[in-house]
């Protein structure tokens, strides 16, 4: 897949091979930072479901739930702070991943609005991202 | 005096070991013509002696086993006793004792003083009464002893008769459910009894004859095939009937015994019509002269006999050299059973053909192996491969079928999921389990009496806000303090619900929409008609402006008082059993979850 220059990339970008599917670098970010900040980040880091693949009958699922404010291509890990962490995690060989439609406008929207918007190869590039996002300090009043 | 063969002595010694040390059921397998007889009367005769002459029951389905079981233990040089009614004799006179469990069911008070031991042959069997008679005897000698024997220890459905294999693996769920035996002690397979010359070997023999079709059979849900699709199958088909049998008799040139396992008793004599008249005979459930049968097919005057699920079972001839199946058998324990009818050793008997007509063998032994039948429980939930999850508390290692949501995860030695970084996966219940294993299946020997517990540990498990004590995620009741386990407000929510789901439950509910319509009924009447939306279904009503009688008159009343100058706050109502909903009241306090907890 190809990466936009306006967006950082954490993980690396050369391996290619076996690696691990989505969901479970999904699961194990969120696992991480729930274990090691879990009065803070932990408490506040969430994934919004996306619509997936739907089929006839729940066509008007979708609608509804869009009409609830599901967000078309919103990223994988969104903590809510100043500046807020959104990234979208992709397998670590990212060759073996695609974009969705909407994620990269998403993220574009995102650090527009000053947000930390980033893309992550598997959950070791999120912890990376994760913990430059923590080291560039944050706004906590 | 029989001497027993070494791997009979071996069962004996593996069953008196574990009596020795615990109370819980064992069980023996060993293959049909292993001996078991000879295995059941050696232990009852030591069960007798070392528990200082108490009484010992044995039980077999059949008269035939009783008979033969009995047999073998007076060749022992001790004196028995025979308890049932098919075998003409009902005597408790001596210690040990040959029954079947409907008659002894039918007279449990003389079994219940004294005795130490049941054995049960044919264990795979296990019947209501057979269980009533071990709970009976039981309950008069906590410390009684139960042994089975099976050649086959499996069913349909529920799988493995037991949970311990004799290794001290555990048979997981997707093999056995809530077995009866604990243990299987010592384990002799045909295969081996065979290799070790101690039976005959079976050769599967083909013929050019066409098989019936049993694609179409269907499977009941009690496990039987419909009656129905078996006669379409197997029955009216004289001419395929005909050339099977000439086959088989082709076939059996050579042999001196053919028994042919027919599927219906018209299967049955269709088969016999085919053979030759002097040479044959049938046996179904009905023959007054079974014994008078079996005896001139003994003396090998008859070549030839058919029979439908009688000779399945316990049934030894050892002449018999050619098994003809003609029917279609749903369980791979009846298959074993019906093949084991010629294993026996004979004097020139070199093999025992097995001619399968109703593609049987294809079904249960797919890779050809008669002896290595697919043995399975129901399915519970989906997922694949196995997971091994190693007890944090007793050390036991499980075998639990993968979560299809675990698919990708590293494990660990417990079983729990791991994320990349090597950690457990966290969920609001603790860590995260590969596999649908709930509770440990180790067993830890405890109390006086060497009885087993399951190991109480648990992937998933609700803690008791009561008394702290783990319990399983579905249970609704706390296993130690009895402590309800739901949250009381969820019940209330769910019973509230419950009771809203009900139209024939008396209910108020608040008014989201109401619109009425004057209209004529069919009897010319003016009626209005009230279309009704609450929170929890539409309905509508229907009321009389003109009505002359009582009721109707204050049914309007009330209706139109309070619809006059717009909709209701509430309508209390019920649906009654003429599918007509009727109004009680208006604007009456709506139903709440408070007001049922109250």
């Amino acid at each position: 897949m190809k990466f936009p220059p306006w967006l950082p990339v954490y993980g690396d970008q050369s391996f290619r091979g076996k690696c691990f599917l989505e969901h479970i670098e999904q699961t194990s970010i969120i696992n991480r930072i729930r274990r090691e900040h879990p009065d803070t980040w932990g408490r506040l880091v969430l994934h919004p479901r996306n619509e997936g693949l739907k089929q006839g009958g729940q066509f008007s699922t979708v609608v509804k739930h869009k009409a609830e404010g599901m967000a078309v291509g919103a990223s994988d890990v969104v903590i809510p702070a100043s500046p807020s962490f959104v990234c979208e995690i992709k397998r670590t060989d990212h060759t073996q991943s695609h974009w969705e439609e909407g994620q990269l406008e998403y993220l574009q929207a995102a650090q527009d609005a000053g947000a930390f918007a980033c893309v992550a190869l598997g959950a070791v590039g999120a912890w990376g991202a994760f913990e430059t996002w923590l080291s560039q300090g944050l706004d906590v009043g | 005096m029989f001497k027993p063969r070494a791997y009979q002595q071996a069962a004996i010694d593996a069953a008196i070991a574990e009596l020795r040390q615990s109370i819980d059921p064992i069980l023996i397998e060993a293959a049909t013509g292993a001996g078991k007889s000879l295995l059941i009367a050696y232990l009852a005769e030591w069960l007798h002696t070392v528990s200082g002459g108490k009484k010992v029951l044995c039980l077999a389905p059949q008269r035939e086993l009783v008979l033969q079981n009995a047999a073998k233990y007076k060749a022992l040089g001790a004196p028995c006793s025979i308890f049932s009614a098919s075998a003409g004799a009902k005597s408790t006179r001596h210690p040990v004792i040959f029954g079947t469990p409907g008659t002894v069911k039918g007279a449990i008070s003389r079994f219940t003083k004294d005795y130490c031991a049941v054995v049960i042959d044919e264990a795979h069997g296990l019947t209501p009464t057979i269980l009533a008679i071990v709970e009976a005897m039981r309950n008069a000698n906590p410390r009684l002893r139960i042994i089975g024997t099976s050649a086959t220890p499996f069913r349909m459905g529920t799988g493995y008769i037991y949970r311990l294999r004799p290794n001290g693996k555990a048979n997981g769920d997707d093999t056995c459910r809530d077995p009866f035996f604990l243990k299987c002690v010592y384990q002799i397979g045909a295969r081996e009894l065979i290799d070790q010359g101690f039976l005959t070997r079976p050769v599967v023999v083909s013929t050019n004859a066409e098989s019936y079709d049993t694609s179409n059979l269907r499977l009941k849900p009690n496990g039987k095939f419909d009656a129905h699709d078996v006669d379409q199958a197997f029955v009216g088909h004289g001419r395929k009937t005909a050339a099977i049998v000439a086959s088989v008799v082709a076939e059996s040139r050579d042999a001196k015994g053919v028994v042919f396992f027919a599927a219906t008793v018209q299967h049955a004599q269709e088969i016999l019509a085919s053979l030759p008249p002097s040479m044959s005979a049938i046996i179904t459930g009905e023959t007054k002269s079974r014994d008078a049968i079996l005896k001139r097919f003994d003396r090998q005057e008859i070549k030839y006999l058919v029979n439908v699920g009688v000779l399945t079972t316990g049934w030894d001839c050892a002449h018999v050299d050619v098994v003809a199946i003609l029917r279609k058998t749903e369980s791979v324990g009846l298959l074993q059973q019906i093949i084991g009818r010629g294993l026996r050793l004979h004097s020139g008997k070199t093999e025992i053909r097995v001619m399968d007509f109703g593609s049987n063998i294809e079904d249960h032994c797919p890779d050809g192996d008669l002896f290595a039948p697919i043995v399975r429980a129901k399915a519970s939930k989906e997922g694949g491969g196995v997971v091994e999850a190693h007890c944090a508390s007793c050390g036991y290692v499980n075998e639990f079928t993968r979560h299809k949501d675990a698919e990708g995860y590293e494990v660990d030695k417990e079983g729990y999921c791991l994320d990349v970084f090597g950690e457990r996966v966290v969920t609001d219940y603790g860590p995260m389990p590969a596999h649908y294993g709930r509770r440990c299946f180790g067993l830890v020997r405890t109390g006086a009496n060497g009885e087993h517990e399951r190991c109480n540990h648990r992937w998933t498990s609700k803690e008791c806000e009561a008394c702290g004590s783990e319990n399983d995620i579905a249970a609704r009741y706390c296993t130690t303090c009895k402590a309800e386990l739901i949250d009381p407000a969820a019940k209330l929510q769910l019973e509230f619900q419950a009771q809203k789901s009900d139209p024939y439950a008396p209910q108020t509910d608040a008014v989201l929409s109401m619109s009425r319509k004057d209209s004529v009924s069919q009897r010319g009447n003016a009626v209005v008609r009230a279309d009704w939306v609450t929170p929890y279904r539409r309905f509508t009503t229907w009321h009389q402006p003109e009505a002359t009688f009582a009721k109707a008159q204050r049914d309007w009343e009330r209706f139109d008082e309070a619809t006059r100058h717009g909709q209701p706050e509430t309508i209390s109502y019920v649906k009654e059993m003429n599918g007509f909903f009727r109004v009680l009241a208006f604007n009456e306090p709506a139903d709440t979850v408070q007001e049922m907890a109250a």
